[in-house]
C-alpha cells in the first residue's frame, strides 16, 4: 500500500489540478514535508485523507488501492495481452504506450507502480527508457521489469545494466509472470 | 648522325691528307712543262727549252720517245724533231712519267714488304699494257678514242700513286695494309679503309689535284679497279678509266711486278665490252705486252730485265703464288673439316633437344655431345639454376651414358672467369664444392672444367679428369669450343629459366589453389555469421508472435474446462516454446559465443556430460561402462566440451535399445600428440555411410520424426573445435557408433611428460 503521494499523484487521486494542490500544500491546508535537500513536496497518506475528506473528494480513487501498472510495447496485440492477463487478475489499474516518448510522459502523469517494458521500441529503446526513469529520484520507488525477445546474451547483459528489476524473456509464462508482478510489488 | 668514332676517324684522315703536303713536288721542270702544254698558246720551242735546261730528263725523254717513235731512226731524233713529230702531248707524258717517276723511285728507306722497284714495274706493266690496249682502240675504231696511247701510258703509270704516296706517308700502316691484305686476301682498298682510314685511290687523287695533273689522269687514279656501271655519270673520260682497269686486271693475272694486291675479281668480258673492243684484240694487244714492258722498263731504268727475264720472274712469281694459295687451300680445309665434326656435334645437340628440355634433358645431351666432343672417358656435366645453391650433376661414361645422378651443394657459384684465354679452364678452388663429390669418378690426374656462361654467371658446366697438358690437346679447337660452349650455356640456361617459370607457374597454382580454399572458408563464415545476425533479428520478431501464442493458449488453456480442449491449449503453449528454443539454438551455432579455455579435469567433464545426458534421456536399463586411464587435465572450455559430450551421450542413449543398450566411455592420454582421448562407444543401431557423411551437417537428420532438430552433432564439433580439440565418428549400421574426441592438454601436463622424458635421457 502507498504511504507518500507525490503531489501529482495527490492531484489525481482528488480529481484536481497539480497546481492546486501545489498551492493548499504551500498554505499548510494539505499537510505533507519536502523531500530532504530538495524542494520536492510529499504527502503522507493519511493527510492526504484527511485533505481529502476536509474538502469533501469521494475516496474512491485512493481506496480503489489498485496498483498501477504502464505497459509499453509496440506490438498491439503483445500490448492486449498484458491488458487481459493484468486486468483479468484484478488487483491492477493498467495503463498503455506504444512509444518510449509516450511512455515518458505517462510516467510523469499515471505514476505507474510498476512497468513492463519492451525492449525493441520504434523511437527510443527500452533500456534507454529505463535509464532515464532511473535517473530521476521521483521514480525511485517504481519497479521496471524488461520484456524482450531477444536472445543473445550480449544483449540480455547490457540491457541489464540499464537498471531494470527483472528480465523477462519473451515467449513467457503467464501465471510465472504475474506471480513475480506481485512479488515485486509488495517489497 | 656521326658518332664520336666517325669524327676521330674523320680527324685521321684530314691529318694524313695534310702530310700529303709534305711530300716531294715536281720537279719544276716538269711542272713548267704540264702548265706550257696545257697552255694552247703554248710554242714547241719553249718546251723544248724547257726540258733541255734539264739534261738526264732530255736524254730520258729521249729515249723514252725513241722506244715509243713509230719507225723514227734512234740517232735521228732531236728533242725539237721530237716535239714535233709526236706533238705536244706524248713529250709532256714522257715528261710527267719521268719526274713522276724519280720523285718517288728513290726514296724508298723504310724496311717494308712494299718493294719499290715491284710496284714500278706492275705500274709500267700497267701502262703498256693501257697503251697497247689504246692503240688497239685508235686501230679498231680507226678514230681518235678520246684519249692517245701515250695517255693511256701515262694514265697506266700512275693509276696507284696513291699506293706510293701512303707508303711514303705512313710507311708502317702501308706494311701493315700488304700483310692484311696477304692474309685475308681481300680488297686492298677495303683494307685500307680499316687499317688507315682511307684507301690510296683517295690518296692518290689528292696527290694529283695537288700536283695539278691533267683530269684524265686525276680521273683514272681515283676511279680506277671501279667497274663500268658503278662509274659516276659525272666522269670525263670512262674510257680512260675502264682501259686501266682492264690493264690492271691483265697485269695482275700474268704476275707482273707487285702492287700490294694480286686479288681482282670484276669481270673482265664486261670491261672488254665497255671499253669497245673484242676479246680477239685484247688478246692481240696482251702478246706484246712482254716486250713492250722490257723495253719501256729498260728506258725508265727499272733494272735491266730482259724480256726472258721478265717472263721468268713472272712466272716463278705466279707459281710462288699458286703455292701459297694452295697450301692455304689445304688448311683451311683442314680447320673446316674440323669444324663440320663440331657442326655435326651441334646438330646433334640441338637434335637431342626437344622445345620444352628440362635442365636435365639438356644436360643429358650436353654430357652426349662433351664426350664425343672433348674425347675423354668420363664426363661430369653440371647444371646450376643461379640463387638456387645446389648443383645437379650427371656423369657419363666414354659412350655417353649417364652412370651417375646426383644433387650437390653449391655454396659459391663459380665465376669461371681469368684461368687463360681459351674455354677450357684448369679446375681450381671454386669447383671444390664439385670435385669433392665427383673427383674420384673421373680419370687423370688433373681437372679440368669448360664454364658455361649466361648473363655473364655461371649457369653449369662440364668437369673431366685429363693429364697436364689439357688445353693445349685442345688449343686448336678454341673457337670451336667456345662456340659448342655458348650453344650449351644458351639451352641450359633457357631449360632452367623455362624450369623456373614452371615452378613459378605451380607456385601460383597451389597460391591460388589455397587463396580459392581460404575464399570458400571465408565464404563459409561470412555464410554463418550473416545467418547469425539474421538469426538474431528473427529470434527477435518470432519471439514477439510466440509471445502471444504462448500467453493466449494459457489464457485459452485456464478458461477452457473440456480437458481435452485444455490439453490442445497447452500443447500450443509448448509448441510455441519449443519453436523459439529452435530459434535460440540456431542462433547460438550461426554465432558461437567464444570459447572461454582453462584447465579441467577430464572425470569432471564427463560425469557433468553423462549427469546432462541422463536427465534428457532415461538410460534405464543401458549398461554405461566409464574407464580412465591415466590422464592429465585439458586446456578446454568446460561448460562447451561438456555440453559437446552431452550431445554425444544424448545419441548414444537415443540410438541404443533401453534394455540392452551398452555405452562404454574411456578416456586415455596421448603423450605424442599432447592430448586426451575421449572415446564414446554403443552398440545401438548405428549410422549407414550417407548418414554418417552428413552428420555434422545442420538440421540434418535421418530419422523423419522423434528426433530433435539436427543441430546436436554439429554444435558438438564446433564447441570442441573452438577448445583446439578434434572429433571423429565412426559408425555402421546395426553396430552401433564410436564417437573419438580429442581434447588438447593443458600445458603444465605437456611440460610434466617433457621432465619425464629428460629424465629418462639421462
Amino acid at each position: 500500500m502507498k504511504s507518500v503521494f507525490t503531489t501529482g499523484e495527490a492531484a489525481e487521486i482528488c480529481k484536481v489540478s497539480q497546481q492546486t494542490i501545489i498551492r493548499c500544500f504551500d498554505s499548510g491546508r494539505l499537510r505533507g514535508f519536502r523531500v530532504p535537500g530538495s524542494r520536492f513536496r510529499r504527502i503522507p497518506r493519511d493527510a492526504l485523507i484527511a485533505f481529502m475528506k476536509d474538502n469533501g473528494i469521494p475516496p474512491d480513487a485512493l481506496d480503489s488501492g489498485k496498483l498501477k501498472i504502464l505497459v509499453v510495447d509496440d506490438d498491439p496485440e503483445i500490448v492486449e495481452l498484458f491488458v487481459d492477463v493484468l486486468e483479468r487478475d484484478g488487483r491492477f489499474e493498467v495503463k498503455t504506450a506504444n512509444t518510449g516518448y509516450d511512455a515518458g510522459i505517462l510516467t510523469q502523469e499515471f505514476g505507474p507502480d510498476l512497468i513492463i517494458l519492451d525492449y525493441m521500441l520504434p523511437d527510443i529503446n527500452g533500456n534507454v527508457v529505463c535509464q532515464t526513469i532511473r535517473k530521476n529520484p521521483n521514480f525511485e520507488h517504481m519497479k521496471i521489469v524488461i520484456v524482450s525477445g531477444v536472445v543473445n546474451q550480449d544483449e540480455i547483459n547490457d540491457l541489464l545494466k540499464s537498471g531494470p528489476d527483472d528480465f523477462v524473456k519473451k515467449p513467457f509464462n503467464i501465471e510465472k509472470l504475474i506471480e513475480r508482478i506481485g512479488e515485486m510489488l509488495a517489497t | 648522325m656521326l658518332t664520336q668514332s666517325d669524327h676521330l676517324q674523320a680527324k685521321r684522315v684530314e691529318l694524313i691528307l695534310q702530310q700529303l703536303e709534305e711530300l716531294p713536288t715536281l720537279p719544276a721542270v716538269a711542272a713548267r712543262v704540264l702548265q706550257v702544254a696545257a697552255d694552247a698558246d703554248g710554242t714547241v720551242d719553249e718546251i723544248v727549252s724547257l726540258i733541255s735546261s734539264d739534261v738526264a730528263l732530255t736524254a730520258r725523254i729521249l729515249q723514252l720517245v725513241h722506244r715509243a717513235d713509230l719507225g723514227a731512226g734512234a740517232d735521228a731524233i732531236t728533242l725539237q724533231r721530237a716535239v714535233v713529230l709526236l706533238g705536244f702531248e706524248a713529250v709532256r707524258n714522257a715528261v710527267l712519267a719521268v719526274s713522276v717517276f724519280e720523285t718517288f723511285a728513290g726514296s724508298n728507306s723504310h724496311p717494308t714488304q712494299f718493294s719499290r722497284e715491284e710496284f714500278w714495274k706492275h705500274s709500267v706493266a700497267v701502262a703498256c699494257c693501257a697503251e697497247l690496249l689504246a692503240e688497239a682502240i685508235q686501230t679498231a675504231d680507226g678514230r681518235d678514242a678520246g684519249f692517245s696511247p701515250s695517255e693511256a701510258f701515262v694514265c697506266g703509270l700512275l693509276h696507284d700513286l696513291g699506293k706510293v704516296a701512303l707508303d711514303a706517308i705512313l710507311p708502317k700502316s702501308s706494311a701493315r695494309v700488304v700483310e692484311a691484305v696477304d692474309l685475308l686476301r681481300s680488297n686492298i682498298a677495303d683494307v685500307e679503309r680499316m687499317v688507315i682510314g682511307l684507301d690510296h685511290m683517295v690518296v692518290g687523287k689528292r696527290l694529283a689535284e695537288r700536283w695539278e695533273l691533267p683530269q684524265i689522269i686525276r680521273e683514272t687514279i681515283w676511279l680506277h679497279g671501279q667497274l663500268p656501271e658503278a662509274l659516276p655519270a659525272s666522269v670525263k673520260y670512262p674510257r680512260m678509266i675502264n682501259v686501266v682497269t682492264l690493264a690492271d686486271l691483265t697485269v695482275r693475272e700474268q704476275h707482273l711486278g707487285y702492287s700490294g694486291n694480286w686479288t681482282f675479281t670484276l669481270n673482265r668480258k664486261r670491261l672488254i665490252e665497255a671499253i669497245g673492243l673484242t676479246q680477239q684484240s685484247v688478246d692481240d694487244a696482251n702478246s706484246k705486252l712482254m716486250d713492250r714492258v722490257g723495253s719501256r722498263a729498260r728506258a725508265l731504268q727499272l733494272g735491266q730485265a730482259s724480256t726472258q727475264e721478265l717472263y721468268q720472274q713472272a712466272l716463278m712469281r705466279a707459281n710462288q703464288e699458286l703455292g701459297r694459295v694452295s697450301s692455304q687451300l689445304a688448311a683451311k680445309n683442314k680447320r673446316l673439316v674440323v669444324r663440320a665434326q663440331f657442326f655435326d656435334v651441334m646438330s646433334a645437340f640441338q637434335g637431342e633437344l626437344r622445345p620444352d628440355a628440362s635442365p636435365q634433358n639438356v644436360l643429358r645431351a650436353i654430357g652426349q655431345t662433351a664426350v664425343g666432343v672433348l674425347g675423354v672417358t668420363c664426363i661430369g656435366a653440371f647444371s646450376l639454376t643461379p640463387g638456387q645453391g645446389f648443383a645437379e650433376v650427371l656423369l657419363f661414361d666414354e659412350s655417353g651414358d649417364i652412370f651417375e645422378s646426383s644433387l650437390v651443394d653449391c655454396p659459391r657459384p663459380p665465376t669461371g672467369g681469368e684461368s687463360g684465354d681459351g674455354p677450357v679452364l684448369h679446375a681450381g678452388n671454386e669447383l671444390d664444392w664439385l670435385l669433392s663429390a665427383i673427383s674420384p669418378r673421373l680419370v687423370g690426374d688433373q681437372r679440368f672444367w669448360i664454364c658455361l656462361n649466361a648473363e655473364e654467371t655461371c649457369v653449369g658446366g662440364v668437369v673431366w679428369g685429363a693429364a697436364t697438358g689439357e688445353s693445349q690437346r685442345l688449343g686448336t679447337q678454341t673457337q670451336e669450343l667456345s662456340a659448342i660452349a655458348g650453344g650449351w650455356a644458351l639451352a641450359l640456361r633457357t631449360a632452367q629459366i623455362r624450369d623456373e617459370s614452371r615452378a613459378i607457374a605451380e607456385q601460383l597454382a597451389e597460391a591460388n589453389r589455397r587463396l580459392q580454399s581460404a575464399q570458400s572458408e571465408i565464404l563459409h563464415s561470412k555464410m554463418m555469421t550473416s545467418i547469425g545476425e539474421m538469426a538474431a533479428g528473427a529470434a527477435h520478431e518470432m519471439n514477439n508472435p510466440l509471445a502471444v501464442i504462448s500467453g493466449r493458449s494459457q489464457l485459452l488453456s485456464g478458461q477452457l474446462t473440456d480437458p481435452k480442449h485444455k490439453a490442445m491449449a497447452h500443447l500450443i503453449y509448448d509448441q510455441s516454446h519449443r519453436l523459439s528454443e529452435i530459434i535460440t539454438e540456431l542462433m547460438d551455432f550461426a554465432k558461437p559465443v567464444p570459447p572461454r579455455p582453462e584447465e579441467t579435469d577430464v572425470a569432471d567433464l564427463i560425469s557433468r556430460a553423462l549427469h546432462d545426458a541422463k536427465q534428457h534421456t532415461d538410460p534405464a536399463d543401458r549398461t554405461i561402462e566409464l574407464t580412465m586411464g591415466d590422464v592429465p587435465p585439458v586446456m578446454v572450455d568446460p561448460k562447451q566440451v561438456a555440453a559437446a559430450m552431452t550431445e554425444v551421450m544424448d545419441n548414444a542413449l537415443s540410438a541404443t535399445d533401453a534394455s540392452s543398450g551398452h555405452i562404454t566411455i574411456h578416456a586415455a592420454f596421448d603423450p605424442y600428440s599432447s592430448r586426451v582421448a575421449v572415446t564414446i562407444s554403443d552398440n545401438g543401431c548405428g549410422m549407414d555411410e550417407g548418414t554418417l557423411k552428413r552428420a555434422f551437417d545442420p538440421f540434418f537428420s535421418s530419422k523423419p520424426a522423434g528426433r530433435r532438430r539436427g543441430l546436436g552433432l554439429p554444435k558438438a564439433l564446433r564447441w570442441v573445435e573452438s577448445s583446439g580439440g578434434s572429433m571423429r565418428i565412426e559408425s555402421r549400421p546395426d553396430q552401433g557408433t564410436r564417437t573419438l574426441i580429442l581434447l588438447p592438454a593443458a600445458a603444465s601436463a605437456a611440460g610434466q611428460s617433457g621432465e619425464v622424458s629428460r629424465k629418462t635421457a639421462t
